[in-house]
């Protein structure tokens, strides 16, 4: 049971986490083996990007215990094997799109230009790189932070939000990467209210409501299930 | 991974060019500096004795009322698109973040203590010689303090919506030692203006620097070890 414990890319155990006063997550408890496609699902206010992160590392829990990859994740070096899209895109204004990528190519130590290079091509960045962010559509933006996250190739991806803004191209290039994710067995966790073009990627479900856990299992279902699940 | 120097370069390189580019701390900071002096130059009448009285006094609180602007706007670009969390994940330390602030706003603030220096040297006919040498470290040692403690308070108010008001009620008091150092310091270099000569200022000088590089070091040591608790929930 333990070695079983410690590959998990992540284990919740009995996880609360208060604001205050305000309960955000209460006695949350479930394991995800590596590799899964996870979405992570409920309505607003119920705790889904609290809970992002408290993967990340940059929040702590309240009571309980998270482990990424058997240990816990804090400031110790465990974060730079995650990827981290938040529901604000983390770019600087006042950067190109190329800039943007670069500096934070330079922050994980991705030095081979040859990395940024393919990442602008795939993601279609290529037209708008020497623009300031500032100057840019959501939609753009929306591709620039998401080449951000996936930059350093991380072994466990989360993404907040990651199809908001994006047209039927850039849907289709998310699903794509999302795709090679998921043959290179990387975990990934996604939230989303637009599941339903993500149903077929899923191996994980997890419905949040109110800060409680209110469905977690292993998915194989159709569109209309998880419609169902997750209403 | 690059090493913690690496990422605290990256990190201090994209803090100049933005703003160098966008001069949103550089310039209003500037022209405050040049009101405040314009203020007490029509306030009091500062010559001969007096300047070197109250001109220290005067020029350190321009100089801290002024660089509060500054340190104020510490993490206004990360917070535009909230990418203090990426930079976080990506340097997987705080400390190169800490780090690469407190330097950026150390050189800010040097240029601020420059362009203070020039404008009361203008204001109040200040003649400095070679007496300015042993009012730059001074100078380096009080911008240096002030920007230990002013990245840590930033930090604090990252999130807050009273952030103008809390980052002069946090720093002011914390500063007290630090100013009077700086005061006293500059007051015993203005002495010996105008004296055509540099004279040895040990007894009155060293001092004042003494307690200035203890309280650098101290709250420069403090706040690292502070920063990723600060940051954490921010």
């Amino acid at each position: 049971m333990g070695n079983i414990v410690l590959s998990s890319a992540i284990d919740f155990q009995n996880v609360c986490k208060l604001f205050g006063p305000l309960t955000a997550l209460e006695n949350i408890s479930f394991s995800i083996q590596r590799g899964e496609f996870v979405l992570l699902a409920g309505p607003n206010g119920a705790g889904k990007s609290t809970l992002m992160r408290l993967i990340t590392g940059l929040a702590q829990p309240t009571t309980g215990v998270v482990r990424i990859n058997g240990t816990k994740p804090q400031f110790d070096g465990t974060q730079d094997t995650i990827g981290f899209l938040s529901h604000q895109t983390s770019l600087y204004n006042d950067f190109s799109a190329r800039e943007n990528l670069d500096f934070f190519a330079r922050l994980y130590g991705v030095t081979k230009n040859k990395r940024v290079e393919n990442i602008v091509a795939v993601l279609g960045i290529e037209s708008f790189q020497h623009r300031r962010v500032r100057e840019l559509s959501s939609g753009m933006k929306q591709r620039i932070a998401f080449g951000q996250a996936i930059l350093h190739n991380p072994e466990l991806l989360l993404l907040d939000e990651p199809l908001d803004g994006l047209d039927t191209a850039g849907v289709n290039t998310f699903l794509e990467q999302m795709e090679d994710f998921r043959k290179e067995s990387k975990t990934v966790v996604v939230i989303t209210h637009r599941f339903d073009e993500l149903a077929d990627l899923l191996s994980y479900v997890i419905v949040l409501r109110r800060g409680r856990l209110e469905f977690n299992s292993s998915w194989r279902g159709d569109v209309k299930q998880l419609n169902s699940v997750c209403a | 991974m690059p090493n913690s120097l690496q990422q605290t370069l990256a990190l201090l390189s994209k803090d100049a060019v933005l703003e160098w580019r966008t001069k949103e701390r550089l310039t209003p900071t500037v022209f405050f500096v040049l009101l405040m002096l314009l203020v007490f130059n029509f306030a009091f009448e500062i010559g001969g004795a007096a300047l070197i009285e109250m001109g220290p006094g005067v020029l350190w609180a321009t100089y801290v009322f002024s660089s509060l602007f500054g340190l104020n706007q510490t993490f206004s670009i990360e917070r535009e698109n909230n990418s203090l969390d990426a930079v976080l994940l990506a340097t997987a330390t705080p400390t190169p973040l800490y780090l690469s602030k407190m330097l950026g706003n150390l050189l800010f603030l040097l240029i601020v203590q420059i362009v203070s220096l020039i404008f009361f040297a203008v204001f109040f006919n200040l003649t400095l010689g070679s007496q300015l040498l042993y009012l730059v470290p001074i100078l380096l040692m009080g911008s240096a303090g002030l920007s230990a403690i002013g990245t840590l308070f930033a930090a604090m108010s990252y999130n807050s919506r009273l952030r103008e008001f809390m980052m002069p009620l946090l720093l002011l008091p914390v500063i007290v030692p630090l100013v009077i150092s700086c005061v006293e310091g500059t007051k015993s270099v203005f002495e010996q203006t105008g004296l055509g000569e540099l004279n040895y200022l040990g007894n009155e000088w060293w001092p004042h620097l003494q307690l200035l590089s203890v309280y650098t070091i101290v709250f420069t040591t403090l706040s690292i070890m502070l920063f990723e608790y600060v940051v954490e929930e921010s």
